[in-house]
């Protein structure tokens, strides 16, 4: 059933974003929540949160999201029109109207960013999303696990300046828009995607901004953190909550993979409780969590970090030596466990171990 | 010795470090003239010269008064001009701030994306006060602060400003967090420019020449004296730290959880070889950060208090019996001292380099590190600590994520001890852990 969002709507949406991709800057989501939030005021209501079900099948819609290489949106802000147009040329592009967007991740801003598009221009805000959660390429979604093309992918950059990319391949998607974003000053403004709504709800994770609502409206509760641990393991399937104090944080020689963003890095921290040694690979995300040698979680599972204080979300800021975190794992959406998905999305996918053998379209 | 002074509007509170490990206090009401009565603490706790005093560090959180009614205006340096306005962060202190937005700025590479406009530049000026306080913000400029210095040195040779501050003085990857630091610190630049120079005379009228004077900053370390006059931001919570600071020492524990129970509150903090566990921003009230590195002190919880098998040492000050009660805890240590200026007392001197570095491989990593590190030596040894009291605390390339694969971002934390400061040695750390 459709409804519109309200305003702790979307002040949870954002908590429930942040949490899943917690080594995202924090500050473009509280930006986009802010401007959201203005703007609903200023409208006297919210965007309409749809379910994939309850529209035409045949409707056209669009994943919206930014695609980042250099600085972040909190450092080369947005001006508000970037999504717009981008939304203005792929239709033109694809000559048929878009009839909803879905963000290109449920997490991070790219969550805030879909609500507030979809206020901006009246579309719905489709309940469904191709990762379930944020994965570093673009290329990584379950749309492409489908075999369904990114493209044609519409983006505007930080001056303004603006493309249209005729793309099939996810994997050659990624890398070209990778490389715009970059040369347009840091991020570009993307619609990708273009899918009926059949084939989001068919290969979406449906239902993906729901559940960040709900992961929001726990841990913006007044409840302990205890407790909220206890609602979000029945709520997300918790595997794992570590207490640990970083002992160590290091940067990280080995080379990325050209062309695609960032340097690695490893945190160490040990467990507060019974002195185990906890190692952190991230790059762009946590990619995986060791616990005395034995992984515990890889990718796809989700790797968060919470204060304990308080059970806010934690981020990159967070990690020096001698702060005290909770860090959290729970599993996916069900798409990446198979074996395609683990192809596409593990840690061998992006170079981190192993050779790389990943990051196509299949 | 080293004297630590709390210095608030209404009072003046000092604690004398003794190089024999004593503590000895005096306190006066601040009335009268802030400059006297401070001279007349100092020259008190020296006594009769018999121990020579070689420092002074000034705690002044509570005596830094905003400038009422300041005109500031901060110009902005993105590509495009917002399509609506943005949601800065200064509303949310009362400050007042005018908006002017001018093209330029600079990638990640720290190459430049759009020409600075300088005409635009020119025109602003024309309609600007004399005596505005100016702000500098460009996007990029943690990287390449070049459009800032360009703009900043176009306005100051047009319009006769109060002050012009480049806000990539402040270290963070936030343009709105680095343009909200630099207008907080803005207005308090005439106070803090006003109390700095009364401390420094009282220092000369009670102590006479030759004693280096300082300041307690937001991480538990002390800066320079004269740094508060071009940096106040970065004193303006200094108190949490220094409590802290003071506590662990009263306690004599370098690696613990330390509590404070003080009327009206309970907060927790770690200390680690020493020093307390710091987090690179402060978050203000309403969840507004502040580009400035603050010792992670938190009000004390039930959670706070289970999961380490270690117990925190609990220091309470005399009169907040009723403030532990709910947690159950005894106190280790109960003190009447006054936890901020004794704190003050022992803060180490402390310098922070901040930096994004191009690297393409562990080389550039070890020599962007290294260079770190000696910029921080050389600033230290400038304020008077010797080379062999230096100790780099941090040295770290710092995680990052969806950035240029070739940048890096570097943080470098060196600290000094000086004369009986409580700044821990090697060796007398692991005699404190015995």
């Amino acid at each position: 059933m459709s409804r519109r969002l309200n305003a702790a709507d979307v002040g949870h949406l954002c908590t429930g974003a942040m949490f899943v991709a917690c080594t995202i800057d924090h500050e473009s989501s509280k930006q986009y929540r802010d401007m959201t939030l203005a703007l609903l005021e200023l409208r006297g209501g919210g965007p309409v949160l749809a379910p994939v079900g309850s529209l035409d099948p045949a409707a056209m819609t669009t994943s919206i999201g930014f695609v980042n290489q250099g600085l972040m949106f909190s450092e080369m802000i947005p001006v508000g029109d970037e999504f717009e147009t981008a939304i203005a040329l792929l239709q033109e592009r694809l000559g048929v109207p878009l009839q909803g967007v879905f963000p290109l991740a449920a997490a991070s801003v790219n969550a805030m960013v879909a609500v507030s598009v979809a206020l901006r221009t009246g579309l719905p805000l489709v309940d469904a999303d191709p990762m379930g959660r944020v994965l570093p390429l673009v290329s990584q979604t379950t749309l492409a696990l489908a075999g369904l093309s990114a493209g044609p992918i519409a983006l505007t950059g930080p001056t303004g300046e603006t493309a249209v990319v005729d793309v099939f391949a996810p994997a050659r998607a990624e890398r070209i828009v990778r490389a715009l974003a970059s040369e347009l000053g840091g991020w570009a403004a993307t619609a990708s995607y273009p899918v009926t709504a059949a084939q989001l709800g068919e290969h979406g994770v449906v239902g993906s901004i729901t559940r960040l609502i709900e992961i929001g409206q726990i841990l913006d509760s007044s409840l302990h953190t205890q407790q909220k641990y206890v609602r979000l393991t029945s709520l997300l399937g918790i595997r794992k909550v570590i207490r640990a104090r970083v002992t160590d944080v290091e940067g990280l020689s080995r080379p990325s993979v050209p062309g695609l963003p960032d340097r690695p890095s490893s945190a160490t921290l040990v467990d507060e409780a019974q002195g185990r040694i906890v190692r952190l690979e991230i790059q762009n995300e946590i990619l995986m969590m060791i616990v005395d040698g034995a992984i515990q979680a890889v990718m796809p599972d989700v790797i968060t970090l919470v204060r304990p204080e308080d059970a806010s979300v934690a981020g990159l800021d967070d990690l020096w030596v001698g702060n005290k975190l909770d860090l959290i794992t729970f599993p996916a959406a069900a798409q990446w466990y198979t074996a395609a998905g683990r192809a596409l999305v593990e840690p061998m996918a992006m170079n981190v171990v192993g050779p790389v053998r990943g990051g196509r379209a299949r | 010795m080293r004297i630590g002074v709390r210095v608030t509007r209404d009072e003046v509170s000092a604690v004398a470090a003794h190089a024999d490990g004593r503590f000895s206090r005096a306190r006066s009401a601040a009335s009268g003239g802030r400059t006297r009565v401070v001279a007349d603490t100092l020259a008190l706790l020296a006594g009769d010269g018999s121990e020579p005093v070689s420092a002074v560090v000034f705690e002044v959180s509570g005596a830094l008064d905003r400038e009422v009614d300041a005109s500031v205006v901060s110009v902005l340096i993105e590509p495009r001009r917002p399509r609506e306005p943005r949601r800065h962060l200064w509303p949310a202190e009362g400050i007042p701030v005018e908006i002017a937005h001018v093209s330029g700025g600079h990638n990640a590479l720290g190459h430049e994306l759009v020409p600075l406009g300088e005409e635009e530049l020119s025109r602003l000026s024309a309609g600007m006060d004399a005596g505005s306080h100016l702000v500098v913000s460009a996007a990029g400029a943690a990287v390449n602060p070049e459009h800032e210095h360009r703009a900043a040195e176009l306005l100051r040779s047009t319009v006769a400003v109060g002050s012009i501050t480049e806000s990539s003085t402040f270290y963070s990857d936030s343009l709105l967090v680095r343009e909200f630091t630099a207008v907080l610190n803005a207005v308090l630049l005439a106070g803090a420019e006003q109390l700095a120079a009364s401390l420094a005379d009282a220092v000369g009228q009670g102590l006479g020449e030759g004693v280096r004077a300082f300041v307690a900053t937001n991480e538990g370390g002390c800066t320079p004296l004269s740094r508060l006059a071009i940096t106040p931001v970065h004193s303006i919570c200094a108190d949490l730290a220094a409590e802290m600071l003071g506590a662990a020492e009263l306690a004599r524990r370098p690696d613990a959880r330390i509590i404070v129970a003080r009327p009206g509150a309970v907060r927790i903090g770690e200390f680690v070889d020493g020093l307390p566990s710091v987090v690179s921003r402060a978050v203000l009230r309403g969840g507004i950060s502040l580009a400035s590195s603050v010792a992670h002190v938190v009000p004390l919880t039930d959670l706070l208090l289970s999961g380490s098998a270690e117990p925190p040492v609990t220091v309470l000050v005399q009169g907040a019996e009723s403030e532990l009660e709910s947690f159950g805890i005894a106190p280790t240590l109960v003190t009447d001292d006054d936890l901020v200026a004794v704190g003050a007392a022992v803060a180490p001197v402390s310098y922070w380099h901040n930096r994004v570095a191009r690297v393409v491989g562990a080389d550039d990593i070890e020599r962007v590190l290294a260079e770190g590190e000696a910029i921080a030596r050389a600033n230290l040894v400038s304020w008077g600590a010797l080379p062999a009291g230096v100790r780099i605390t941090e040295s770290r390339v710092l995680a990052t994520t969806y950035g240029e694969a070739q940048m890096i971002r570097v943080r470098v934390r060196g600290m000094a001890d000086t004369d009986a400061s409580g700044f821990p040695s090697g060796a007398r750390l692991e005699e404190r852990r015995a």
